[in-house]
């Protein structure tokens, strides 16, 4: 009758000596160079402790209802004209003042709460001699973030388009991009730059020109962009006819970099410590049966069995 | 001879080097026009289509022979002793092969005079990775090209990737256009005429008229655009007389004899100062110069062309209006802002448009009226692009100046719009702000919002009225000047979560007004009179629900325990 190997169990051995002989030290050798080693190795590889991650969001953004427009005109007229939301703005203008029609709406395509685009249409009224040439325009925003810090932020949307033929019509159709110049943390309330773009309470002319809000606004580490490459130009006005801005503004889904938290950094850092230890763990326990068994070091081997005399025995 | 050897040897390095360089490609290459040869695929790999002892890509010049070309067939041994290298030292078959044939061409300089030296061996090749069997032939060199015929011929076409131009896009229109299924106009088919098709003028990368876009059936359109016009040429120009736009006769059905005239149905004439008077008969005039002292005005322009077809399901054109407003134009309008609309309407149908059914769309205006007295119902103006309606900013900015000019309030859309009131010490406070008043209100505001697209004006109880407020600043007793007027429309999603229907549920105006400013004699002022419309959704956001948790539905027998309870 054939015999099978039905059951089997390793028989556990354990070896003896002081804690000061070779024995004890090689052991402490092993434990160090099987510890120790994976770390190096994990840290030299880079990467081992994550520093900057990143995670998509779809930013709440609300179109502040802040406008300041200026219409550069050809050379036949005098200058520009101007116009915004801003009282103290409108009154230091004077006769450039020239008050437009606006017409703006958010739309929230998907219906999750968070709107999608912004319809922007300007209507500026212009003398049958006056041609515009250029056009500066800012829309202010609130920009909002919420899956890992919440960021609160009051951004703007720059539009600079000009061209050397007088405009019937400027159609701008681009996305308001978020750009950081560095991460975001990983929790709490960001509200560094939850202060408006345009100081609109503000008598002074400085704190209207143009060049003094790209300034301050360029000075923060997250701002948001009007990306648009090609804005169109529309020529051929009538003479009655009004200088319209068409703005299709979009708010995209962002992809965000941030900090990670303490405990995101460890747990990657262990996922990465953990999977090389084991190879050193595994090589480590061969080579320390390899020596136990063949006497490198000196010990005494036990087989353990469960008879309590045999260890009485050895113990003596 | 020999002292011109030197020359010969610095020309020849410079192309050997070049030859070299060139050279890794050269073996996968086939000559072109050499037929590639079927052979029987007996060996284990395919038997070589060219014979590479006689293949000699040096060989450029036919009838003669090539400097430093070693395997050139014209050279003689005279040629070859002026030789400095060979160009072309090794010619090899496909050299991803274990073993193929090469020649190796060299100069035996020690011979006097140097001799080409031509050796035809079996080259072994050292990498591990070469072919030794090919069981798939063709994968070596390039297929043959298909040969088109009638059969293939298309399908070749289609896969052409360079600048395509075909016949019918520079001959006519209409022949591209006809149909030859349907006797009968579908959706978007371009409206046909005796001689080619209805033209609606449009524009086009500007915002320029281009004249020859077709107009679609059962397309609705209106377009605005611009003609750049010479006024003392305006008699001539198609495009300003009525009869450019009258003129066509539609065909009932496609490429059919019937033809539908258009008839004017209106004409109203628009003064220099914009008034507009409407004429008793339709005839057609056509636009006259008249000179006036210094400027020239031009009368009978065609400012407006309104279009009405009517159709029948069968997708015939019965009836063609048309509409005109003419006007007189001097060079101050030049140049020219023209409006076009066209519009179909089903034959025996009254069409009553609605802002929505039965929420408010986004984008049209909002259905407003009065209640003239108690428990009547509802008086609305038959222009729905007038029952709400805010100031408009014109050029001249000058709200004592301004006139009439409104626009509506469309739904959804926030806007804003003003003027600029220009105070001086003369103006008595009383005059100026009534005069304010009533240009923000515009005439007739009315009292009752519409709260579905479709409400009917005998459901009384359903309008929502508007609230009126004065909100004022400083004291009390001075004269208020109004400066703002602030219409709020608070709406909510009505309905289903799949298809939300927009419901006003609440509007304020408010009249922002402060104190006169006491202007100082000869001291001028200005100040902005705005007016602005917000909507504010008030509906609760959806909130994710969740249907009632799973409950275990495991019972034991009653008796289970029976021996304990």
């Amino acid at each position: 009758m054939a015999l099978y190997e039905l059951f089997s169990h390793p028989v556990e051995r354990s070896y003896r000596a002081g804690l000061c002989s070779k024995a004890a030290l090689f052991l402490l050798l092993a434990a160090a160079l099987t510890y120790i080693p994976p770390l190096l190795v994990a840290f030299r590889s880079h990467g081992f402790w994550l520093k900057r991650s990143s995670y998509e969001e779809q930013p709440t953004v609300r179109f502040q209802h802040q406008v300041l427009l200026v219409a550069l005109l050809g050379p036949e007229s005098d200058g520009f004209l101007a116009w915004s939301t801003f009282p103290a703005f409108n009154r230091l203008q004077g006769d450039r003042l020239r008050v437009p029609l606006v017409s703006t709406r958010e739309e929230d395509r998907n219906q999750d709460g968070k709107t999608d685009m912004l319809h922007f249409k300007l209507e500026l009224p212009l003398q049958s001699t006056e041609h515009v040439l250029g056009v500066q325009l800012i829309l202010t925003f609130s920009y909002r973030l919420h899956r890992m810090a919440t960021l609160v932020m009051q951004s703007m949307a720059f539009l600079q388009s000009s061209f050397p033929v007088p405009g019937s019509q400027l159609y701008v159709n681009g996305d308001l991009r978020l750009q950081q110049k560095q991460p975001l943390s990983c929790g709490g309330l960001d509200a560094r730059y939850n202060i408006s773009v345009i100081n609109g309470t503000s008598p002074f002319a400085y704190d209207y020109d143009l060049t003094h809000i790209v300034a301050a606004y360029q000075e923060r580490n997250v701002t948001t962009v009007l990306n648009d490459p090609n804005p169109i130009w529309l020529v051929g006005r009538a003479a009655d006819a009004p200088f319209v801005i068409n703005a299709i503004i979009r708010y995209p889904v962002e992809v965000i970099s941030y900090q990670p938290g303490f405990w995101e950094m460890v747990k990657f850092a262990w996922v990465q410590y953990v999977s090389i230890l084991l190879i050193f763990l595994w090589v480590f326990e061969r080579i320390k049966i390899f020596v136990f068994q063949n006497q490198v070091v000196t010990t005494i081997p036990v087989t353990v069995t469960p008879r309590g005399d045999l260890c009485k025995e050895h113990l003596s | 001879q020999t002292d011109a050897t030197p020359a010969v040897t610095t020309e020849g390095l410079n192309s050997t080097e070049a030859a070299l360089a060139t050279f890794g490609t050269f073996p996968s290459t086939r000559p072109p026009g050499t037929p590639r040869a079927p052979g029987p695929s007996s060996g284990p790999r395919p038997t070589p289509v060219t014979d590479v002892a006689v293949l000699c890509v040096c060989d450029l010049s036919p009838a003669q022979c090539d400097i430093n070309c070693c395997c050139d067939p014209d050279c003689s041994s005279v040629d070859f002793s002026v030789f400095s290298a060979c160009s072309v030292p090794v010619v090899t078959g496909d050299s991803q092969f274990c073993s193929q044939k090469a020649v190796i061409y060299s100069l035996n300089f020690t011979a006097n005079p140097p001799q080409r030296v031509f050796e035809l061996v079996d080259q072994i090749n050292p990498s591990i990775f070469c072919i030794h069997i090919t069981n798939y032939k063709p994968a070596l060199s390039f297929i043959n090209p298909e040969v088109p015929d009638e059969n293939n011929f298309d399908t070749l076409m289609k896969t052409s990737d360079g600048f395509t131009l075909n016949a019918e896009s520079y001959v006519s229109f209409t022949t591209k256009l006809d149909i030859p299924t349907a006797a009968k106009y579908e959706y978007g088919v371009p409206l046909q005429t005796s001689d080619s098709f209805l033209r609606f003028p449009s524009s086009l990368t500007s915002s320029l008229c281009t004249d020859n876009n077709p107009a679609a059936f059962l397309v609705n359109q209106a377009v605005k655009c611009t003609r750049k016009i010479n006024l003392e040429q305006c008699e001539e120009i198609e495009a300003l007389s009525m009869a450019f736009y009258s003129s066509p006769e539609i065909l009932r059905v496609p490429d059919s004899r019937k033809k539908v005239p258009i008839t004017v149905q209106s004409i109203v004439i628009q003064s220099l100062n914009k008034t507009l008077t409407r004429r008793e008969d339709t005839d057609v005039l056509q636009p006259t110069l008249v000179n006036a002292g210094h400027f020239s005005l031009c009368v009978n322009v065609v400012l407006e062309v309104k279009y009405s077809l009517t159709y029948t399901d069968a997708g015939e054109v019965t009836k063609a209006d048309l509409s005109f407003v003419l006007g007189t134009v001097s060079s101050v309008v030049v140049p020219l802002q023209q409006k076009f609309e066209i519009h179909f309407l089903q034959e025996n149908t009254q069409p009553v448009p609605l802002s929505g059914n039965p929420g408010y769309v986004v984008g049209l205006p909002l259905a407003a009226g009065f209640q003239p007295h108690k428990g009547s119902g509802i008086i609305q103006t038959t222009n729905r692009y007038g029952q709400l309606t805010i100031l408009h900013s014109t050029t001249e900015q000058d709200c004592l100046a301004l006139e009439g000019v409104r626009t509506p309030v469309l739904f959804g859309y926030t806007m804003q719009s003003g003027c600029k009131l220009r105070l001086t010490g003369a103006l008595p406070c009383q005059l100026v702000a009534q005069k304010v008043k009533s240009l923000l209100w515009g005439q007739g505001f009315p009292d009752y919002v519409a709260p579905f697209g479709n409400s009917q004006a005998q459901d009384m109880l359903d309008w929502v009225p508007i609230h009126f407020i004065t909100q004022s600043f400083n004291r009390k007793d001075s004269c208020q000047l109004p400066g703002a007027l602030v219409i709020e429309v608070k709406w909510t999603k009505y309905g289903s979560l799949l298809n939300p229907q927009a419901k006003i549920v609440n509007v304020t105006a408010n009249l922002i007004s402060s104190s006169f400013p006491e202007a100082n004699s000869g001291n001028e002022r200005t100040i902005l009179i705005s007016t602005a419309v917000t909507f504010v959704d008030v509906s609760a956001p959806a909130e994710a629900g969740f249907r009632a948790p799973p409950a275990i539905n495991a019972r034991l027998p009653f008796n289970f325990f029976f021996p304990f309870v």
